[in-house]
């Protein structure tokens, strides 16, 4: 029995994003400065003060930047928000930034 | 390959009604002191409508003798047949009144069918656009066909545009005609009889898209790409029953025709199912055809309503590949695509339901495409029975369940993780949101999905399935001053007495908008993550319920997985 066959086309797309190398992770966070990002979902306001408690404990002198500092990452502003993003970092003296609550 | 040309056979997926044709009754040679009988349903707009009827036929017919009887939409079958005899007896020509919609037509039709059948000529009246329904339903009731005295209109006008576009006038004149010099005219697609066709073209995909087209020109497709039934393919299909491929299932509604094993078969071909799909589409196909179902209504009414499958038994979800977790209503999983397809395919091929002729839904439903979930029964780590023993099946056995599923509204339940107390309030608002005022639909049986994880708020709390249906029972009522504001309703009749006494005597006391407990139908489905719940509210003009039926898989069932598997789509469970 003869067999047949066909070519066919890919039906996917190129990823368009560029690589980007993952920043260095920290050694050691103790009197480090670490920013709270929140999208305010999710329970942020019960999770965060849990993390920043128990890494508190786990390292002196560890400093947190409040997510209200920089507003909702998810709301309405979300564009404006993430413009200003990198400055504000910066001038809040950024080691770390933890980012949630994703669910 | 002959000539240069690819063949294709495949078999019909329709069929041809067993019923005899009856030649229509003899119309009159003119209506002077004939006795009209008008025949009146209580449709919404002929509260509007009737008055100036009755006036355009007594000015149009000044001669003829009329009497008026009233039919509730709603009427038992003894009522029904007794009225309609009283009806012949004492008319000599009768007008029916009237189709507005797909499920008035459907429902009001048979009424003119019946007296037709019976020697007196018949007009029926209905909007424009539900003529093809009428007609539709007389050739599948074995009448040649029925005599149709439309408005002009596709709905009935405000009374001023009734007056000054004389749409009463012009259905009397239309009436006249219908019940003296009217003749039967051929349906709108005509039926194709052979039983296999035959497509050529250079090569197999051409050929393969003369069949395409040739099955959408006759109503046989749902608009995607469709698998060739052959012969071959069929013959696999039906390797996934043990019946022979004659045994007839139910005859069909609304068309009437045999659903047989073979006609299912072809169907389930055509929409890329598997041979191991065959005893779910069965069960299924046995499940809205059951009275309960009231497939006729489903098919026909210009409500947005479609069937919506659960299908509940670990072990066969997990050889089918049903998907019970993340996307469970779609899309990415051939079991629950294709046996979700086959169902609709054979809807619209063995129902002979086309939109716009006889399927007259205002805007449809995604569910015609895509309607098949798994029970996700891991979710309830026994914490509760899975759905099919609550339907009163043992846990050995199957199940599919099918419910008219009008609507869906899913949403996160908020605060997380919620309280039951917070699940009740949140199901219950989304019931309030889907209640039909005029349908009462609540009154039957409407389904609650529930995600893995807001399942686990349940289950921490330990409530049983029962309890909280007896919770949402509770919450799920709206004053009575709300449902009962004056306005008439069909659903009214559906409450139960003891609820209608109670008003009576107390006005403010809630109404429950649920028939009992039990009647609000659970389950979880869908994959983990936030505390997901969807209402699915149903349709209310049925009477249409939930309807539950045994999963049977043939002997050779392990050596057809065997053979047929392999098809699973990429996840992580």
């Amino acid at each position: 029995m003869q067999r047949i066959g066909y070519e066919v086309l890919w039906p996917l797309g190129k990823i368009m994003s560029e690589k980007v190398t993952l920043a260095p992770r920290i050694s050691d966070l103790s009197g480090k400065t670490i920013c709270e990002l929140s999208d305010y979902g999710f329970r942020a306001e019960e999770i965060f003060p849990l993390i920043r408690a128990s890494l508190s404990g786990r390292y002196p002198g560890i400093k947190f930047v409040e997510y209200p500092t920089f507003g909702n990452t998810h709301g309405p502003q979300e564009a404006e928000i993430i413009a200003t993003l990198a400055e504000k970092l910066r001038q809040y003296g950024c080691d770390a930034v933890i980012s949630g609550v994703g669910g | 390959m002959t000539n240069g040309q690819t063949h294709i056979r495949v078999l019909n997926p329709s069929g041809s009604s067993e019923v005899s044709a009856i030649p229509n009754a003899p119309r009159l040679k003119d209506l002077n002191g004939k006795k009209i009988g008008i025949l009146r349903n209580r449709v919404p707009v002929g509260q509007v409508f009737y008055p100036y009827l009755d006036k355009a036929l007594k000015n149009r017919m000044p001669n003829a003798e009329f009497r008026t009887w009233e039919m509730s939409v709603l009427a038992d079958a003894d009522a029904r047949a007794a009225k309609l005899r009283e009806v012949a007896e004492n008319s000599d020509a009768v007008i029916v009144a009237m189709g507005m919609s797909g499920g008035s037509t459907t429902r009001t039709a048979p009424d003119a069918i019946k007296i037709e059948k019976s020697g007196k000529p018949v007009a029926f009246i209905v909007t424009k656009c539900f003529k093809s329904n009428a007609r539709f339903l007389a050739r599948s009731e074995g009448l040649e066909d029925l005599a149709i005295a439309p408005l002009i209109l596709d709905y009935v006008p405000p009374a001023e545009e009734i007056e000054s576009l004389g749409i009463a006038e012009k259905v009397a004149d239309e009436v006249a005609r219908a019940l003296t010099a009217w003749s039967p005219e051929p349906p709108e697609i005509p039926a194709i009889k052979e039983n296999s066709l035959t497509f050529s073209d250079k090569d197999i995909f051409m050929a393969q898209e003369e069949m395409e087209r040739f099955f959408l020109n006759h109503g046989w497709s749902d608009g995607l790409p469709l698998v060739p039934p052959t012969e071959e393919a069929v013959a696999r299909m039906l390797e996934g029953s043990s019946l022979p491929r004659e045994h007839v299932i139910a005859r069909f509604p609304p068309s009437g025709v045999n659903a047989t094993i073979e006609k299912v078969a072809v169907n389930a071909a055509m929409a890329g199912c598997l041979p191991q799909h065959m005893p779910v589409i069965l069960a299924a196909v046995e499940a809205i055809v059951d009275p309960l179902f009231d497939l006729i209504g489903v098919q026909c009414t210009s409500g947005q309503v479609a069937p919506f499958f659960v299908v509940s038994g670990k072990k066969l979800i997990a050889q089918l590949n049903i998907n019970d977790s993340f996307c469970a209503v779609g899309p990415g999983w051939k079991a629950n695509a294709t046996i979700g397809r086959a169902l609709k395919l054979i809807m619209m091929n063995l129902g002979q339901t086309w939109p716009g002729i006889n399927d007259m839904k205002a805007f449809g439903s995604p569910f015609r495409y895509y309607s098949v979930i798994g029970e996700n029964e891991a979710a309830y780590s026994g914490a509760w029975e899975p759905l099919r023993i609550a339907e009163g099946f043992s846990d050995s056995q199957p199940t599919i369940s099918v419910m008219p599923a009008m609507s869906w509204q899913p949403d996160l339940v908020l605060p997380t993780p919620p309280s039951v107390d917070r699940i009740v309030s949140h199901i219950s608002l989304q019931a309030k949101a889907k209640y039909d005022r005029y349908a009462l639909n609540c009154i039957y049986n409407n389904l609650v999905l529930i995600s893995p994880t807001a399942f686990d708020a349940i289950r921490r709390e330990g409530i049983s399935r029962k309890q909280l249906q007896e919770k949402l029972y509770e919450r799920i009522q709206l004053p009575g001053t709300e449902v009962f504001d004056g306005r008439e309703a069909v659903g009214f009749s559906r409450l139960p007495a003891w609820v209608l006494e109670r008003h009576q005597k107390d006005p403010d006391a809630p109404v429950p908008l649920l028939l009992n407990p039990g009647s609000l139908k659970i389950c979880v489905s869908g994959g983990p993550g936030p505390d997901m719940i969807a209402y699915m509210g149903t349709w209310g003009y049925g009477p249409s319920h939930f309807v539950t039926k045994p999963i049977h898989v043939p002997q050779n069932w392990q050596t057809i997985l065997a053979k047929y598997g392999g098809w699973e789509s990429p996840t992580i469970r």
